[in-house]
């Protein structure tokens, strides 16, 4: 039991670092300096999530420790791999809110105890195998993040974006819940592999059987069953879909991340959205599978996310395109980010293949995990530079301002072009292999035509990257246009070293940390990319839940 | 018809409670939504949640019954009134001058939903828990909440304590944070600044103010 509770590191060590930083913050005499002691918790939660990777555990161990805590949460390797990425852009994006704080005179100690605090509701709802667990993981996030998002309360802006955030969130939760309430009331479980187990079984007609109209009954039953798993998933569908901002359920993105503090936004695009398409692929390859194989109707949900990642993918770029501000351009291509992930979600769960091990579901499943991971340090990289390219009263804000960066301050410059060619997925940087990832499985599972929009998205998403790189180089500020003054902080530069360095090093070594993702889809004890009978995952929980 | 396992009342007297609280439920429903006056409102919701309350009680979930009194009863309609109350004559609404267009519309829509809860409860087998003796009551959803569910149930404390901080973040930032030598009246600054400083020729102030002109 000792050694099972070390599976709660990365949760405990968030956890309880949160609060010692609520005592801190009441005690301390002048406000701020708490930005490095949270990088510092998030790191350390990162490396407890390494080191737990790299202590193994064989697939009985871990599913021991399932078990031991009663199926709430998997402590697998996809848990691990998604903890990481929390942690890690947890970590840096705390760093640059330490910068951006001070400048911007917003320092407050509740802005890292809500980070804090936020993390931990991602790993939750990232390791969660249970809609109950999902639930709280996800309001935990989202409180914490609502309250991020009008954190700068003098500003209009910030809080027309957090209340739209806010009331939008809830109303997404509701429907979120409301699906989990329909699928309890069917199945009678809350945790996911036991909805699966009951989904999959036909309406049990013993007790009655003998008795006049008997087959009627049970049929009505069966019919009733699919039609709700049908409503039940697409409102669980809805519900997370609204987390990452696919569209139709994006329209909070652009004010939510334009109006809060940059650090916000930055963590809001990376953090919250691993945590919410790690809780997708558990959810629905989880429980509603695949389409052939589960009995239920709802196994269709690939063809509904096909719809949402093509319209995410196609209305998040040509909004960005026209977009002045870059702030907006950033949130319209987290958009459409979104799009590409979910079109490897299309991919996860390949019905013919499933007997055999599903080795192209699982290399789409680790195309998203390792889409998240590309997509982590390439974003905290961008909302970084965009922060070093302005300070106070000067802040960097519309492309205007951009206007000739390059020659007034080229180390901002650089970085903002580094960054911004990842996002647009250049080759040496780690964006293309990402992209190409999600490419390769859609080809590979014969979704070609999926492909061929993430490739023609791609294009047009290239357009509006290099307009902010020629506006930093290749023009001139107008006469008497407010022009961007970069800022300099020592926090925010070892940040973008710092992503930079992952941004090329996850770029030169592709295939390596490609390989873990995969591992980590490999090695999970709840069903992620292969149906619980599948050869490779025999501990698959058929025991695990069931004791409640 | 499987055997519905919430079991209906068995004796006259749980009958007796049953079609009581029923029927009180019912009237405190519909006092909320006929009545004009919003304290009457409230007050009718006040009845219906106390009859649920009642009711849970007469299936034996203890537990339920009492959360219900507690939260709803006790936090949730006393809020109500607070607002209403607060409010004062504007939370009066103005008189209703929607037409019988909307009027059928609600009308259907409530038949509608009206016709799913009778389809659900007549046709459709829910996966409902044993009922045994001990369902619901305090000890067996005391003993889940701190044994099966204690992973939840600690990690719900995070939940809360994000929403109070949060709310606090928001409320304290209605005023841009000053730099503390701003705010400090006692600031070596400020002493300057002031015509009536007594200690003005303090060799600290006095080298601020040559500084500052």
């Amino acid at each position: 039991m000792k050694d099972l509770l070390l599976y709660l590191l990365p949760i405990v060590i968030l956890t309880v670092g949160g609060f010692t930083m609520m005592l801190v913050d009441a005690f301390q005499k002048e406000e701020g300096g708490l930005s490095v002691p949270t990088a510092m918790l998030h790191f350390a939660a990162a490396a407890a999530a390494l080191a737990l990777w790299s202590r193994g555990g064989s697939a009985d161990d871990l599913a021991r420790a399932q078990i031991a805590f009663n199926g709430w949460l998997a402590f697998d390797r996809t848990t691990l791999f998604l903890d990481f990425v929390i942690a890690l852009g947890g970590g840096l994006a705390s760093l640059l809110a330490g910068s951006y704080l001070e400048e911007h005179r917003l320092e407050r100690g509740e802005f890292y105890t809500l980070l804090t605090f936020a993390s931990t509701g991602c790993m939750m709802l990232a390791g969660a195998t249970d809609l109950i667990m999902v639930f709280i993981g996800l309001e935990t996030l989202s409180l914490g993040v609502y309250a991020l998002t009008g954190f700068r309360r003098t500003s209009a802006r910030s809080q027309e974006g957090a209340l739209k955030y806010f009331l939008l969130g809830s109303f997404a939760a509701a429907l979120l819940l409301y699906g989990s309430a329909l699928l309890y009331g069917m199945t009678g479980h809350t945790d996911l592999a036991g909805i699966r187990e009951a989904l999959s079984r036909p309406v049990d007609g013993a007790a009655i059987a003998g008795q006049e109209g008997a087959q009627q009954f049970v049929a009505i039953q069966q019919t009733v069953r699919d039609r709700v798993s049908i409503l039940a998933m697409v409102m669980i569908v809805a519900g997370l879909a609204f987390k990452v901002g696919s569209v139709p359920f994006h329209m909070w993105v652009p004010d939510a991340y334009e109006g809060a503090p940059t650090p916000a936004t930055a963590y809001m695009a990376v953090v919250v959205k691993a945590a919410a398409f790690g809780a997708m692929l558990r959810v629905l390859v989880g429980v509603f599978g695949d389409p052939s194989g589960s009995a239920s109707l709802a196994g269709g949900w690939p063809g509904l996310l096909a719809w949402l990642a093509v319209l995410s993918m196609l209305v998040g770029n040509l909004i960005a395109l026209a977009q002045s501000s870059v702030k907006r351009m950033l949130a319209y291509s987290s958009i459409s980010h979104g799009g590409y992930i979910l079109a490897a979600f299309v991919v996860t769960p390949r019905a013919e293949e499933m007997a055999g091990g599903g080795s192209i579901g699982q290399g789409a499943a680790a195309a998203v995990l390792f889409y998240l991971l590309a997509y982590t340090v390439s974003n905290i990289g961008a909302f970084g530079a965009l922060i070093a390219a302005g300070r106070r009263g000067k802040e960097a804000v519309s492309y205007e301002d951009l206007a000739g960066l390059g020659k007034r301050h080229p180390a901002a410059a650089l970085a903002l072009s580094f960054f911004v060619l990842s996002l647009a997925g250049m080759p040496p940087t780690v964006g293309f292999f990402a992209k190409y990832n999600v490419i390769r499985s859609a080809v590979e599972a014969g979704y070609s035509w999926l492909a061929l929009a993430v490739v023609i998205n791609s294009a047009i998403g290239l357009y509006y990257y290099l307009r902010v790189m020629v506006k930093m180089y290749m023009t001139d500020p107008a006469p008497g246009a407010v022009r961007a003054e970069p800022m300099d902080s020592p926090g925010l530069t070892l940040t973008l070293i710092a992503s930079a360095a992952m941004v090329l090093a996850l770029g030169l070594m592709p295939q390596r940390f490609y390989d873990y993702a995969l591992e980590a889809v490999k090695l999970s004890v709840a069903p992620v990319a292969a149906a619980p009978a599948a050869a490779d995952a025999p501990a698959a929980a058929p025991s695990a839940p069931s004791a409640r | 018809m499987p055997t519905p396992t919430l079991r209906p009342p068995s004796t006259t007297l749980e009958m007796v409670v049953f079609v009581f609280f029923a029927a009180l439920a019912v009237l405190g429903a519909l006092g909320t939504v006929l009545s004009r006056n919003p304290i009457r409102s409230a007050v009718g919701l006040f009845v219906h949640i106390v009859a649920l309350a009642a009711l849970y009680l007469n299936l034996g979930a203890h537990f339920l019954g009492v959360i219900q009194l507690l939260i709803y009863a006790g936090a949730v309609v006393v809020l109500f009134v607070f607002v209403i109350m607060l409010l004062g004559p504007a939370a009066n609404s103005p008189q209703d001058g929607r037409g019988i267009g909307w009027r059928a519309v609600a009308a259907a829509a409530v038949a509608g939903i009206g016709g799913m809860l009778l389809f659900t409860v007549r046709y459709v087998q829910m996966a409902m828990p044993e009922r045994t003796d001990s369902y619901g009551t305090m000890n067996v959803v005391g003993s889940f909440l701190f044994k099966q569910g204690i992973l939840p149930f600690e990690l719900i404390g995070v939940t809360l304590v994000i929403a109070v901080v949060g709310a606090f973040a928001i409320a304290r930032g209605k005023h841009e944070r000053r730099p503390l030598a701003d705010a400090d009246p006692t600031s070596d600054e400020k002493l300057a600044e002031r015509d009536e400083a007594s200690d003005k020729k303090s060799p600290a102030t006095a080298k601020k103010a040559e500084g500052h002109s």
